[in-house]
This record gives structure tokens, sequence and C-alpha cells, in this order.
């Protein structure tokens, strides 16, 4: 039943919309750079990116129709997952890594900790593939889609043409995803001139931009490189990131530098969710940074910081 | 058995004649229409040119349709990329499960790009052929029998299927 008055909403909101197609369903946030995505392979239309919201939030994806996108990427945590460290699939199965907050992915020149995927269209076909998260493959969810009985009229109304395809279900799901811009917070009011930052943010914002700010940059808090911030390998997962693609020795143990926005939601923290509290991140850049060989060169000595100055940062990085 | 040919080209006395339109075709011998490839009317050549995969480009291109398609099962799901070149088999030799070899050839960036150009002169029956057996006994079965991502064997092996089309 939740499912047919769900589907009658995405009608609604589809007629609403229709007249007004050219509206702009993307816009570049004051501020921010231009975006990287190509949007003209992909033109953004409200038929499509409710398309893509349905299958995301639908299990249709999965072999057992158990598990969504939205199971590990939480609307209500900036499309994060916060009850796990790593993350859980169909069967109970746990991942090697932590689902990251899915925001901003306009930006990012590649997907994933590691950059395995080089675009977003192509993303979905990591989880929906993986035997521990959906473990389907995307002939078989195209399969399942032309059989169901609501997606074959959703599709021919978005595309204007009959027929269900790996391009269009990959396309439909990226635009869905390319909405998902964070540029509201109290940060972002700040910069347009629209709220004002208390003190001890001040504070926070100055140790921010003397410590942070080369990897975790304004606007976007990253510029989306690869740094080995100093994380202490865990023996049981082994993960030594990038190495992983380019197989060179330099890219040991480096990962995607994650963004800060939203951070109050989007913990666990780092790529194998190790830490639960921003205090732990803190105390790590202050004094418990691992040598290794690829360790970011400004991270080679300790960030001091006394306790009333983790504070003021805390009271930046979650604003 | 499946693989890629793209950027077909007819050449005659060493010039080209025809550029197909279609530029990728994804030939699958489970489905033998795909392996036969409709003529231009009237063109007279002696020489095909294509290359054996997919170009650097393409594979950083997103969700892409036709013979693109990933439903094909011919593009990496866990590390992007398509699979330029599949073959799957059993044989004696290989102390795999089931006696299992699997060839997944692809790879895009250097240094383990692995598309391949193939040139070749062509017959009266127009007919290319593809010298599986010569391309096994090229290769030690017993000690390769599983590249399933892109390195240094799967280059090496996509050049000496290229070197097999006859
Ligand atoms: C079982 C949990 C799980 C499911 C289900 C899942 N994801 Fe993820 N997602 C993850 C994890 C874990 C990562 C990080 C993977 C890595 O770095 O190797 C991730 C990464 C991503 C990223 C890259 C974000 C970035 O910042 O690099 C995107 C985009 C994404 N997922 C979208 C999706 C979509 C779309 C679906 C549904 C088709 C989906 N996910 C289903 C757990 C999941
Ligand atoms: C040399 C670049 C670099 C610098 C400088 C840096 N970081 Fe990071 N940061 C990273 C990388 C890389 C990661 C991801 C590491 C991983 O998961 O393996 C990360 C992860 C984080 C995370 C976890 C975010 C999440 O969603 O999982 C937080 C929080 C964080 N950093 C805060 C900070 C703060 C605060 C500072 C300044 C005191 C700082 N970082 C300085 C590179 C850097």
């Amino acid at each position: 039943m939740r499912k047919v008055i769900a589907l009658t909403c995405l009608l609604g909101i589809g007629l609403i919309l229709s007249c007004s197609i050219h509206r702009n369903l993307f816009s570049t946030p004051s501020g921010f750079p231009k975006p990287k995505y190509n949007f003209e392979n992909n033109a953004l239309t409200t038929e499509k990116i409710e398309l893509g919201r349905a299958l995301f939030f639908d299990p249709i994806l999965s072999a057992d129709n158990t598990i969504s996108c939205a199971s590990c990427h939480s609307p209500y945590n900036a499309f994060a997952h916060t009850d796990h460290d790593l993350s859980h699939g169909i069967k109970d199965q746990i991942g090697k890594r932590n689902a990251p907050a899915l925001m901003n992915l306009a930006w990012h020149s590649s997907m994933m900790w590691d950059g395995a995927v080089n675009h977003l269209d192509v993303q979905a076909l990591a989880p929906i593939s993986n035997v521990k998260e959906m473990g389907e493959n995307i002939s078989s969810v195209v399969d399942k889609l032309r059989k169901s009985k609501i997606y074959p009229p959703l599709f021919e109304k978005a595309f204007h043409d009959t027929g269900i395809t790996g391009e269009k279900v990959l396309k439909v799901i990226s635009q869905f995803e390319l909405t998902l811009v964070s540029a509201d917070s109290k940060y972002d009011k700040i910069k347009r001139g629209a709220a004002k930052f208390s003190e001890q943010e001040t504070k926070g914002y100055l140790l921010f931009q003397k410590n942070c700010n080369s990897c975790h940059a304004e606007p976007l808090f990253s510029t989306y490189e690869f740094k080995n911030n100093g994380l202490p390998v865990d023996t049981t997962l082994n993960d030594f990131g990038r190495y992983a693609i380019t197989k060179r020795s330099e890219d040991s143990l480096t990962f995607k530098i994650p963004s800060l926005s939203n951070l109050s939601f989007t913990y666990p923290y780092m790529h194998d969710g190790r830490f639960k509290k921003l205090g732990q991140v803190l105390n790590h850049y202050a004094s418990e940074r691992a040598e290794s060989r690829t360790l970011a060169p400004e991270l080679k000595s300790p960030i001091p910081l006394n306790s009333n100055e983790k504070a003021d940062l805390i009271a930046f990085c979650t604003l | 058995m499946k693989f890629y040919v793209s950027d077909l080209t007819l050449l005659d006395k060493g010039k080209t004649v025809y550029h197909f339109p279609k530029k990728y075709f994804l030939l699958d011998f489970e489905n033998p229409s795909t392996l036969n490839i409709d003529l231009p009317k009237k063109k007279d050549f002696d020489e095909v040119q294509f290359h054996l995969g997919i170009d650097s480009t393409t594979n950083v291109s997103g969700a892409l349709g036709g013979d693109l398609d990933p439903v094909y099962g011919m593009y990496w799901s866990w590390q992007s990329g398509y699979i330029n070149f599949k073959i799957e088999g059993v044989s004696n030799v290989c102390a795999t499960r089931n006696h299992v070899f699997q060839f997944h050839l692809g790879g895009y960036l250097p240094p383990f790009a692995s598309m391949q150009d193939v040139d070749l002169m062509v017959n009266d029956k127009r007919t290319i052929v593809l010298d599986i057996l010569s391309f096994l006994n090229g290769i030690s079965l017993s000690e390769t029998n599983e590249v399933m991502s892109p390195n240094e064997k799967a280059v090496e092996l996509s050049n000496l299927i290229a070197k097999n089309f006859k």
C-alpha cells in the first residue's frame, strides 16, 4: 500500500512541474566552482530526477529485493549511513568501507574512497553488482524493471520513447544524485552575508583555515584529491586505498579527501568509520598520526591543538 | 567469447574509402547475427583497419547506450572501464576449479592500456578470421588462466589476440 501512495505522489509532482520543465533544476551555488559533471550528456528534467529518486529508494535494485541505495545512504543523514562503521548489504553481509555521505557529486573528479569509479553515471554498477551490497547485475535489474507495472510508463514519460536500458537506469540515478547539493548550511549563509559566526566559530574558522583548508578546501571542503592523512592501517582490513587502483607505490594509503559539510550527520568518520566522534578525529590530527612514506607533507608534524582549540574547531566544523 | 571492434575503416590501395558511421560493434559468439557487419554498397576495398577494444575517452564518458550499454556484461563494475575482450572456457591443463580459464581483458590507463590496432589485407570472401586456437597455443594455459583486471598480462594477451586476426 505504501508503494501505491508513493507512486501517486510522484505522478502528482510530475504533472505540476511538467509545465515548467525549463525551470533551473540545477544551479551552481554562489562561490562554488564550475561543476565537473558534464550536464550536456545527461540534461536534467523533472521526470528523470523523480524516476531516479524512485529507483534510489527501491530495493528492486538488489538481488533479493531487500536493500535499496537509501539503505546505506540514508536521507536522514546526508545520505550517509550512521548505524554502522562498515556498510551492511543483502543477507546482513558487511562490506569493507564506510558509506560516504552523498553530496555535491557534480564536483567530484572520481567516485569512491579510492577513486575506483571514474564517472558518476557508472557508479551505481558497483553497489548493484557487489555481492556484499546488492548482489545483482544491471542486466537483471533492467529485466525486473521491464516486467514491473510501475516503471515502463515512467521511463516512457521521462525519455519519450519505449524501452528500458542500462544506460537510462544509470543516467536517471545520476540525475537524482546530482540534485543532492549541500549549500545551505550556516557556513553557506554566512558566506552569503545572511548569518554571522559566533566568537567561538570565528576562532574555529581561523584554526581551520590554517590547518585543514589545504585539503578540506572551501567552499566544498574538499579538493577531492587523494591523500594519506596518517591513519594507521587496520590490519583486519588491509585497505591501501588508491594503491589498489593505480598500483603505484606513491598512492599507497591515500584516500579521497571527504568533504566536511554536514559533519554532524555523517559519523562515523573515515573510510572505515573508525571514529565515532569529532573529538577522536582531532586527537588523531593532534597526536596520533602514523608515520609512513606517503604521509601528506603538511601532516608530517602534529597539528598542535589544545582542548579549547579543539572545541573551537568542532564548533566551526559542525556549523 | 565477446569482443569490441571500434572505428572500423575500409581502405583501397592505401587510401581510406569508407569509415563506418557506427563506431562500436560488440561481436558476441553466442549471438551469431552480431558477427556479420553489413558492408556499404559499391565500395572496392582491399584492406580493413579497426581497434580491438574501446578508446580511453569513451572509457571515461559515463553511461553509454547501444552496444556499449553495461547490460552486455562488458563493463567492470567495481573499477570503471570496458572489458575489450572476454573469453571463458575449459581446459584440462588448468588447475582451477572445474578447469576453467577466464580472460576479461581491458584497461584504458597507461601503462596498462590494452586497446589494439588491427590492420588486415582482405580476401575475396571478405571474411576476417580470428584464430583462437593459435592464440591459446601461444600462451601456457596451465600458468596463465585467469586475467580479470587491467594489468601487464592483460596488455600482453590483448596484443597476442590482435596478431591472430587473419
Ligand atoms: C551495502 C551498502 C551500500 C549500498 C546498498 C549502496 N551503497 Fe553507495 N556506497 C557504499 C559504500 C561503502 C561506498 C564507498 C565505497 C568505496 O569507497 O569503495 C559507497 C559509495 C557511493 C558513492 C560514491 C560517493 C563518493 O563520495 O565517492 C555513490 C555516488 C554511491 N555510493 C551511490 C550509491 C547508489 C546510487 C546506490 C544504489 C544503486 C548505492 N550507493 C548503494 C555503500 C552502499
Ligand atoms: C593532507 C590533507 C589533509 C589535511 C591537512 C586534513 N585532512 Fe582531514 N582528511 C584527509 C583525508 C585524506 C581524509 C580521509 C582519510 C581516510 O578515511 O582514510 C580526511 C578525513 C577527515 C575527516 C572524516 C570525514 C568523514 O566524513 O569521514 C574529518 C572530520 C577531517 N578529516 C577533519 C580534518 C580537520 C578538522 C583538519 C584540520 C585540523 C583536517 N582534517 C586536515 C586529509 C586531510
